[in-house]
């Protein structure tokens, strides 16, 4: 009865939130189900190759989480790995989206410019970065500027393309309503064109992000002292594997982290999309 | 010599449309839509362009806003040629779902022109609020616009062309897409916004009644390639209603002067037409 009646008086907003807590707790299960698969099967299997998930788990919280207090619990090699890592990834994607978007506008701007760009833009994004690493290390070295810098320059075409499109695509009558109304170009830049192709720029970043986070660890692994791709290879090398299983579920748990983050961020720029805010009645 | 004056003053045209001609392409085989057109407008006019569908009153509404260079001809606003956008000028569009900014909140567009302009923050809360008001949007300056009905979201882009205070607004076809009741609200929105902020309008419409109800001149165009047809004052006082005016028998006399000149011209395409195709059959 009093339930019945809660549920009544719930509003909108929290009966939406009801609904997602109780969709993440009916379909996380299958995640919980999948790990405690892993944990019997490589737990009666018995190969060193193969270790249970609760010893994988106890070697990531050895090798990165069992430090002192005044180090708000990380250890020494939590920095050297982990941070330096992430460090790359978020520099080489800001790098990404600033190029990206700035040339992408610029070029979906120009009349023209796109078409005759698009042909050797279509060539660059299609070299495979693992063919890019010797280049790279000829041009910059083998420090931490040059895996930022194969990491901006693999997930730039995502974004630098979808901008494109979105300029491209921008309503005419958006344009012709500015002029109407005598905007000028800086407002129609930053509060016309640039939100109007918000929606496909995000989904371009979506994509970057999936791809830095592969070429972060690609370049981690040549000629690297630091870092998660270069742990997974020196703990692999040591015959550490319950270590290196511990890389590749930490690279798990940040994949998912960086989608995530994307994810806020688009709800928070796209929020005026139908849809995408509850309506306030 | 002061009532003189006052009596001279109304007739300077406030827009003045000089042998406007415009067709698509180069050359002599070019087609033409519009054959110079040519008509005033005085302050605190409301004027209308009607015509049959097809008839390049869009081209025409463009070529005055200066989005659009005519091919020749001229368009004068207080005697000065225009060349580019005026300023002073502002358009509400048909199609206000492609023509109000999606990712704006209704107060932000409204704001939008006035911040691009450089106005003072207090002056500009002033101009949003009581033009909001204006076209009873009070309550509703948060919401996007998907948020509100079509004719909600027409009523705001028309409160951003009269924030911008405009000389001339020009309103295209900005009734076409939502329902009879909500048209007539807004048909009567549009007289009392002329009444308060001394409007001068120039309407384009393909609707006869919505043409005669509002206008105090309703121009007449013909079909494609496009020319004035007639001028039709209308005389009728800037106090109108819906009931009223409409049964009023200068009304319907108006209204089937003006349908029996646009029929004239559909029906004059509809023949060629007939003809072409029953040249094709035989």
């Amino acid at each position: 009865m009093s339930a019945a009646m809660s549920a009544t008086a719930a509003t909108p907003a929290r009966a939406q939130r009801w609904h997602l807590s109780r969709a993440f707790v009916t379909h996380v299960w299958v995640l919980v189900v999948a790990a405690i698969a892993w944990e019997a099967g490589a737990r009666s299997a018995g190969v060193f190759w193969f270790p249970p998930l609760t010893t994988i788990l106890e070697h990531a919280q050895q090798l990165w989480f069992s430090g002192p207090a005044s180090s708000l619990w990380v250890t020494p090699g939590f920095v050297t790995d982990v941070l330096s890592s992430l460090q790359r990834v978020v520099l080489g994607l800001v790098l990404a989206l600033i190029i990206g978007v700035s040339a992408g506008t610029l070029i979906g701007l120009l009349p023209r410019a796109g078409d005759y760009l698009d042909p050797t833009l279509q060539f660059m994004r299609s070299v495979p970065p693992v063919a890019l690493v010797p280049i790279f290390m000829l041009l910059f070295g083998i420090g931490s500027g040059m895996r930022i810098t194969l990491i901006a320059f693999t997930s730039v075409w995502p974004i630098l393309l979808n901008t494109v499109a979105g300029v491209r695509a921008v309503e005419p009558l958006f344009h012709a309503t500015a002029r109407v109304f005598h905007i000028g170009l800086r407002r129609r830049l930053l509060e016309i064109v640039l939100p109007a192709s918000a929606p496909l720029i995000l989904a371009g970043l979506r994509v970057s992000t999936a791809l830095g986070l592969i070429v972060m660890v690609l370049s981690e692994m040549v000629a690297a002292t630091s870092g998660i791709g270069y742990r997974l290879m020196f703990e692999q090398q040591s015959f550490a594997l319950t270590n290196m299983w511990a890389c590749i579920v930490l690279l798990g748990v940040i994949g998912y982290l960086l989608n995530a983050i994307v994810t806020v961020i688009e709800k928070r720029v796209l929020r005026w999309l139908p849809g995408e805010r509850e309506e306030k009645t | 010599m002061s009532a003189q004056e006052s009596s001279v003053e109304p007739l300077r045209a406030l827009l003045r449309v000089e042998n406007l001609s415009h067709a698509y392409g180069r050359g002599p085989q070019a087609p033409l839509i519009l054959d110079r057109i040519g008509f005033e407008v005085r302050r605190r006019q409301i004027v209308s362009l009607v015509g049959p569908s097809g008839c390049g009153k869009t081209t025409l509404l463009y070529s005055i806003s200066g989005l659009l260079q005519p091919t020749d001809g001229q368009v004068l606003l207080e005697d000065t040629p225009v060349r580019g956008i005026p300023p002073g000028l502002a358009m509400v569009f048909q199609d206000y779902s492609r023509s109000l900014y999606p990712w704006m909140s209704i107060e932000r567009n409204v704001d939008f022109p006035l911040a691009a302009a450089g106005l003072a923050r207090g002056e500009r809360r002033t101009r949003i609020d009581e033009c909001l008001e204006a076209v009873g949007l009070r309550g509703h300056e948060a919401k996007y616009p998907w948020q509100l009905s079509g004719g909600m979201q027409q009523r705001a882009a028309i409160a951003r062309a009269i924030a911008c205070r405009p000389d001339l607004l020009l309103m295209d076809e900005p009734f076409a897409s939502v329902d009879a009741q909500t048209r007539e609200d807004l048909e009567d929105l549009v007289l009392s916004v002329r009444k308060r902020f001394d409007m001068t309008i120039l309407f384009i419409t393909h609707d006869i009644d919505e043409s005669v109800y509002l206008s105090d001149r309703v121009i007449v165009l013909s079909k494609s390639p496009t020319c004035v047809q007639d001028q039709v004052e209308v005389r009728f006082p800037h106090e109108r209603d819906q009931i009223g005016t409409r049964s009023h028998p200068e009304f319907g006399v108006l209204r089937a002067h003006i349908a029996s000149l646009i029929r004239g011209a559909g029906a004059a395409v509809r023949q060629t037409e007939r003809q072409a195709v029953t040249a094709g059959i035989s």
